[in-house]
């Protein structure tokens, strides 16, 4: 089965004593699981200089087609910090294939469209997808926002079994709400979103290095879904969700 | 092939004994679970090559104790070798709580007993759960608790002086804490008191791979399988022992023989 891992990082994260960390070493534990491509974040950038940090990924995923970048972003709050909208076109224009990831707990910011402006419409218009964690988020911003902007595409990460009335009721409601794999521990949870929410809505994700990728492979192989929904899931919506307009 | 290469090859080894240490059964509101029915629970369950699974009652987490109880071993007289049973000890009911543990303690299902200070809304550390030390000690039972570090009442750091007074009972660690920290707990109460064991399930949260824990506590032998079925998938807790990099002893000793090894229901 072809692996496409939509929520890897790599970097040392706060006082953890992580099993792994460089970049080459998640790279080479996703290749020895079968995982073909990451969407890969710098952990750094939820606690440092997000504008380096992006950097340093960018520098790094070039010319490696196994790294699709997750750039952390900043909201325009602040000129000094946030890109200006010729650099967030130019990167979006610049760059391969491409996500973004949001922060809101570690950069105290919310995900609305008056606290994103300009840099959301930027994001919409090219067909982004934005990664943000189930729990750094108020499912009543999402929904409000979901409501203003339809196309926007935001992928759920790390989502909580005790959240999964709301969640679902959530992506039932609204188009473009996708969810990752990787906390789907729910009883049969991929059967579950596969019957309720579709296939199309579910990527494979890891949580690689915080956690083993072995648990989602393995739901995933045993999983009682048809081979065009594990397809679905494994890597084709990484494909379709990587993809997108430039300026 | 070994045991990762046989499941990466959609095979099943037919020799690969495991035993669920912790599961529960019945219903819980508290969010969408989709079982239909402790039969759907057991066929899926045998699906993925675990035998047995040793549970405690919802209704009895949920507040009913001796009805929660007496359903548990009314299944574990259904499923005979399938389904075990921890009774629950509720805190705020020591008299029966243990009556209900002298009731069931010779059932051929019995296997321990279960408890959960959060649900109990009780510390630890409070008297309600001097009784069951107490008697869990003289009579050398397991007790299985949830733990988890970020929840006051069952932070497993409360076990260091629980384990220094109680030395004959065994003490399974249930979800090791839950976060990065709660391991870290826990790593300590294994290397310092011998009658401590680590169910895992709960390591989404803990940052720590499964040959780190191995490392951290110097082999397998404290480590036994848990999945937290039906609140959770057993594939998750059951994947990342198989495809892991562990040695094909290490994942069976994990799975079965250790649990076997404290657990005369389960023969070694």
């Amino acid at each position: 089965m072809i692996l496409k891992d939509i929520h890897a990082s790599y970097g040392r994260y706060g006082n953890s004593n992580m099993y792994i960390s460089t970049l080459d070493e998640v790279l080479e534990h996703q290749r020895s699981n079968g995982i073909v491509q990451s969407a890969v974040v710098n952990n750094l950038s939820a606690k440092a200089d997000v504008r380096e940090c992006n950097d340093q990924l960018l520098k790094e995923s070039s010319n490696r087609s196994e790294i699709v970048p997750a750039l952390s972003l900043f909201p325009p709050s602040f000129s000094a910090e946030s890109y200006t909208k010729n650099e967030l076109a130019s990167i979006i224009d610049n760059t391969g294939n491409l996500f973004f990831k949001l922060f809101p707990k570690e950069h105290h910011i919310l995900l609305t469209s008056w606290q994103f402006g300009w840099m959301i419409d930027m994001i919409e218009e090219s067909n982004c997808s934005i990664l943000v964690a189930l729990d750094d988020i108020d499912l009543r911003d999402l929904a409000q926002i979901k409501a203003e902007r339809p196309e926007l595409r935001i992928i759920i990460t790390d989502t909580t079994q005790w959240k999964n009335r709301i969640l679902t009721q959530l992506i039932k409601t609204y188009d473009n709400i996708y969810i990752d794999t990787c906390n789907v521990i729910e009883y049969f949870g991929i059967e579950l979103y596969c019957k309720e929410i579709g296939s199309e809505k579910i990527l494979f994700g890891s949580n690689t290095p915080f956690k083993e990728p072995y648990d989602g492979i393995f739901t995933l192989m045993m999983a009682d879904i048809s081979n065009e929904e594990k397809e679905n899931i494994a890597y084709r919506n990484f494909d379709r969700l990587a993809a997108r307009r430039r300026f | 092939m070994n045991i990762r290469e046989c499941y990466l090859n959609g095979i099943r080894p037919d020799d690969l004994k495991i035993v669920d240490a912790h599961a529960h059964i019945g219903h819980s509101a508290g969010c969408h679970i989709p079982l239909e029915s402790t039969e759907e629970g057991i066929r899926r369950m045998e699906s993925l090559g675990i035998s047995a699974m040793c549970a405690s009652h919802l209704t009895a987490l949920g507040g009913d104790v001796e009805a929660g109880n007496k359903m548990l071993f009314e299944l574990c007289d259904k499923y005979p070798g399938k389904v075990y049973g921890h009774v629950f000890y509720d805190p705020r009911c020591p008299e029966i709580s243990i009556g209900d543990i002298e009731k069931y303690k010779n059932h051929p299902g019995f296997v321990g007993i279960k408890i959960h200070p959060r649900e109990s809304f009780t510390y630890l550390s409070d008297d309600g759960y001097r009784p069951l030390w107490e008697y869990a000690d003289a009579n050398k039972l397991i007790v299985t608790s949830h733990t988890w570090e970020t929840e006051p009442m069952n932070d497993p750091a409360l076990f260091f002086d629980i384990c220094n007074k109680y030395s004959n009972m065994i003490v399974i660690l249930a979800h090791c804490g839950g976060t990065y920290l709660g391991y870290e707990t826990c790593y300590r109460l294994v290397k310092e008191f011998p009658n401590v064991y680590l169910d895992l399930n709960g390591f989404i949260y803990c940052c720590q791979w499964i040959e780190q824990v191995v490392e951290r506590i110097n082999g397998v032998d404290r480590i036994v399988f848990g999945t937290d079925q039906f609140f959770n998938d057993p594939r998750i807790s059951l994947g990342r022992v198989v495809l892991s990099t562990l040695s094909d002893d290490e994942k069976r000793r994990i799975l079965y023989y250790n649990y076997a090894s404290i657990c005369d229901k389960f023969a070694v």
